[in-house]
Formats: structure tokens, sequence, C-alpha cells
């Protein structure tokens, strides 16, 4: 059980992971719960098999890098607010899921569970992603005329921060 | 019972004590002094205002491209800051930038969106630049970045909140006299930086 917790709490300690299940959910919700819920399940599968190949192939680099450039990626999505093809949608969300999942299973030693970890990893990734899909879609469903533009703010946010972050991380050296 | 409880609130709340972040998801470590950035500097905090108060004045597209938009460029100026690229005369753009924006809120200026654009994404690289040179060496960087982008668009929800009274025609009247004073603030510290004022160091 304490290794559910470990993969529970994990990403929710960390910045650039949060953001990027937050700019995820926002982007579902954008396009519409009816179209692309199937990535509300998609993506936390995808970070919880990252995790399970951080065990199986470790050591690759610039994973943190690709997280951060995820950031700015899924924020100037959401901030564009253009319908993307779900093809699109669902590479995306595979790709980097799986780069999420890898750098906190790297975390991970080789005592821990990976089986509870990574189920705890889904379920951390599940609720911040299905909360904030439909706390979008409830939102801009309302029809106020500012809330639409409220999450595109909030997506050109988390990409500035991706992009911030990048720029000062290659500076200082990633991992810091 | 009760005092176990806490204990595990506490626990799972500050996990990182326990765990693999130190220095990757450190909340201390950058949070504070990334928010404080902008809003301790009151020459960025009056061009941030601006830019609220004149999308607000635009009205629509202008109030959702300018604070969309400075962000992003706020960020790639703040990268040229903190990869430590030399930009000439930095505070003397930002305090140019608060009489600038200052002038177009009292003017109520209306130019093509385009060129109010291109004017606050102008400003915008130099605000960055000087909020990334400016990044302390131990700070995390993605706890710095969130601390920082927040602040900034704090500040310009706060001017576009403001903005609301131009609904009204006093409020209209009140916002440009606000642009005013922003222009007035600007000039104190453009001459500050020049020396002009005896015994100011902003």
């Amino acid at each position: 059980m304490n290794h559910f917790n470990a993969g529970f709490v994990h990403p929710l300690t960390a910045f650039e992971h949060v953001l990027a299940f937050a700019a995820v959910g926002l982007l579902i919700g954008q396009h519409g719960l009816q179209k692309a819920q199937f990535l509300i399940l998609i993506f936390p599968l995808a970070v919880a098999l990252g995790a399970a190949g951080a065990r199986a192939l470790p050591g690759l680099p610039l994973v943190a890098a690709t997280n951060l450039v995820s950031l700015i990626l899924f924020g100037a999505l959401t901030a564009l607010a253009k319908p993307l093809p779900h093809a699109a949608l669902l590479a995306f969300c595979c790709a980097f899921g799986l780069t999420h999942g890898y750098a906190n299973g790297s975390a991970t030693t080789a005592q821990t569970s990976m089986l509870a970890f990574a189920a705890g990893l889904f379920a951390a990734t599940f609720l911040v992603v299905a909360y904030g899909a439909a706390a979008a879609q409830y939102l801009l469903q309302r029809k106020i005329s500012w809330i639409d533009i409220a999450v595109r703010v909030a997506g050109s946010w988390i990409a500035a921060i991706g992009l911030m972050a990048l720029a000062i991380g290659m500076r200082g050296g990633l991992g810091r | 019972m009760k005092t176990s409880r806490f204990a595990l609130a506490v626990c799972l709340l500050f996990p990182a004590l326990a765990f693999a972040h130190i220095g990757q998801g450190d909340i201390g470590g950058g949070l504070v002094a990334g928010f404080k950035h902008p809003i301790l500097g009151l020459d960025h905090v009056i061009a941030m205002v601006a830019v609220g108060l004149w999308g607000a004045q635009l009205g629509r597209p202008a109030i959702w491209v300018l604070p969309v938009t400075f962000p992003l460029v706020m960020a790639f100026g703040g990268i040229l800051g903190g990869l430590g690229l030399p930009l000439p005369g930095v505070e003397i753009a930002i305090a140019l930038s608060a009489v600038a924006l200052g002038l177009m809120v009292a003017f109520a200026a209306r130019p093509p969106l385009w060129l109010a654009g291109i004017l606050v994404a102008f400003f915008a690289i130099f605000h960055g630049h000087a909020h990334g040179a400016e990044l302390p060496d131990t700070a995390n960087a993605i706890s710095y970045a969130v601390g920082f982008v927040v602040a900034t668009g704090l500040l310009h929800a706060l001017g576009i909140l403001i903005g609301v009274a131009q609904r009204w025609r006093g409020g209209a009247y009140a916002l440009r006299g606000g642009g005013a004073v922003i222009a007035l603030g600007g000039l104190f510290f453009l001459a500050s930086h020049f020396s002009i004022l005896p015994g100011l160091d902003a």
C-alpha cells in the first residue's frame, strides 16, 4: 500500500507533472468530453507504462527536458484553442504520457513494487486529467463570455512556465 | 487519534520531505522568490497593470490577445536573460514601457491590434529579461517560473478587473487618469535611472 501512495503522491509534488496533467485535462475539455473522453484513460495508462519502462530501460537522457517541452506544447495548444485531429491528440498524449511516467518511475528503487507504484501513478494522473477536463467542459458550457479566454490564458501561463523553466534549466543543468 | 490523523495529513501533504524530490519539487526553493520578483519592483507592477487596463479599454479581441501573448513573449525574454545574453538598457526600457503604456491608457489609444500586440511584446521581452537575469542561482527552475508567471498574470488580471470601470462614463475617465499616473510613475523611474533626480536609486 505504501508503494501505491508513493506512486500517487510523487507526480503531485512536482509542478512539471501536475501542470502537464492539468493542461491535458484542459485540452480534452476544450475538445469536448463527447469526442475526447477516451484520452482521459489513455493518458494515465501511458504514464503508468512509462513508469514501468523506467525499470526496464533505465538512464534515458533528456527526459526532464522532454517533459518541459510537453508543458510548452500542451499549454500552447490550449492557448490556441483550435480543434486538433484525434490522431494528433492521441499521439501527443501517448508520447508525453510515457516520458512523464518515465521520470516518475526513475525515482523508484529496486525495492519498490512497480505494480503498486504504477497503479498509484495511474490513479493520480487520472484524477488530475479527469477533473481538469470536467472543469473545463463545465465552465465552457456555461457560455460566460470570459471563460474561454480564462482557459486559454491558463494554457499560455503553462506554456510560459515550461519555456522559462527549460531556459533556466539549460543554463544550470537540468535535474536541479 | 486526532493527532495521528493530523500527522498522516501532514505526511501526505509534504511528501517531499521523504522523497527523491530534493531540488525537483521543493516548492520553497524558488516559488516565493519567483512570485515576489515581479511584484516588488514597482516599475514592473505599474507596467503590468497598464497592460491589463489597456486590454480592458481595447475590448475584444485585445483583451485576450494581450494577456495570452504577454507571458509567452516574456518567457522568451526570460530565456535571453536566463542564458546570460546581454540586452542593453533593460531598466530604462522597463521605465519607458510604463511611460508608453500609461500614455496609451491615458489617451485611450486605439491602434490596430497587431500594432498594440507588437508594442506590448517588445516591452515584454525586457521585462522577462530582467526577471530571468536576476534569477537566484539556488532557485529551482520550475518553481521560480511558476511563481514569476503567476505573479505577472495576476497583475494583468488586476488591471483587467480595474478596467471593468470602462463600462461607466465616469469610470472610463478614471481609467484614463490612472493611465496618466502610470505614465508619470514611469517618467519618475526613467529620471531616477539617469540620476536627474538627486538621491534616488530605483
